[in-house]
């Protein structure tokens, strides 16, 4: 077993984030969720562009693709996941989540599952034009998350 | 956006804050530009990929770190990143807080991402009430830095429970040696009270 030394850490933020002025919490987090909403169309923009591309790697991909396309896919579908929230489409980022555990998996296990990542392609296009959280919604998400752990088992 | 518990009337200032930003493309760093700046940062570092993060880390007096996992690089990651940083004996940035973020993390990088060094993970999408909470708890953070051959980083035990038991502690800090039954009686509440509450001193 290796010996641990511990040592105290400088942490100049502290200093800073305690100097008087400044603004309330509360303040700040309008002022960024304001500021994140001037965004939203350069957002939707990048998870239609990433989604297209997406669509495009694994659509009707019966056997495994190759791990390039794999990766490529994978980061896609990960930048979906990390956007489509913040551009008013959060039922299609976590179908994005999805799509991502199921690849991971699979990629993992050596397997390649075309019916289950079809699936997650089909309820992406159809969330795309469905930005409410609402019980469909809900019901497709459910829906994609039996079939990653079906297609994982 | 979702609630989130926030601190009642407490004020910060990070206007004068450099914080690193790693993202995987221009509108995730776009992302970040807007929060932090929401909450009154000036001074960014925006990065894309690991070389360009790294030669402004050797450059520039850093605050905070807010660095995605995943960056569509097949060779290296925001994982390598903050691994190297915390070995780089780059005296003003190698203890540098970091934050992580990642939308989904691989079952791969779940264990590096934990042995990294990085001080917290958020996941994305990012919620601005989160970050910022997660920024004040770094910046209240007291926990020490721990060194070993295979990690450098902030102490990952959040609360000291010591070593486990029957093995021998790795600190010097650590206390070892089992407890034994009491010797006295419990305190009374008064007692405990006592200890609490403020006396006036008598001269």
């Amino acid at each position: 077993m290796s010996a641990a030394r511990m040592r105290p850490r400088v942490n100049t933020l502290a200093k800073m984030v305690n100097q008087p002025g400044g603004m309330l919490v509360e303040d700040a987090v309008r002022k960024a969720e304001t500021n994140l909403d001037t965004i939203k169309p350069v957002l939707a923009e990048e998870v239609e562009k990433n989604l297209s591309a997406l669509l495009e790697a694994l659509d009707s991909a019966v056997t495994r693709p190759d791990k390039p396309v794999l990766d490529e896919a994978y980061l896609r579908s990960n930048q979906v996941a990390g956007m489509a929230g913040l551009s008013g489409l959060a039922p299609l980022g976590q179908a994005a989540f999805s799509l991502c555990e199921l690849l991971d998996k699979l990629g993992v296990a050596g397997r390649w599952n075309a019916e289950a990542v079809d699936v997650h392609l089909n309820a992406m296009r159809l969330l795309r034009r469905m930005p409410e959280a609402d019980k469909q919604t809900a019901h497709i998400l459910q829906g994609l998350r039996e079939v990653v752990a079906r297609a994982t088992a | 956006m979702a609630a989130v518990d926030l601190p009642k009337n407490v004020r910060i200032s990070l206007e004068r804050a450099s914080i690193l930003l790693l993202e995987a493309s221009e509108p995730g760093v776009e992302i970040l530009l807007q929060i932090l700046a929401g909450f009154g940062v000036k001074s960014f570092h925006p990065c894309t990929t690991v070389g360009a993060a790294r030669s402004v880390a050797e450059r520039t007096k850093l605050d905070l770190i807010v660095a995605e996992i995943e960056l569509g690089d097949p060779e290296v990651d925001g994982l390598d990143f903050v691994h190297w940083l915390r070995r780089s004996g780059i005296d003003q940035n190698a203890l540098c807080p970091v934050i992580l973020l990642s939308g989904h993390t691989t079952n791969g990088r779940v264990q590096r991402a934990r042995d990294c060094g990085a001080d917290f993970i958020v996941a994305k999408p990012l919620v601005p009430g989160v970050l910022l909470q997660r920024v004040i708890w770094v910046a209240r953070d007291t926990r020490q830095v721990v060194e070993t051959s295979d990690y450098i980083g902030p102490d990952r035990r959040h609360r000291n429970l010591g070593p486990p038991i029957g093995m021998e502690g790795r600190r010097a800090t650590d206390l070892t040696g089992d407890i034994g039954a009491a010797l006295e009686e419990n305190m009374s509440q008064d007692e405990i009270d006592n200890f609490l509450t403020p006396t006036r001193a008598l001269r």
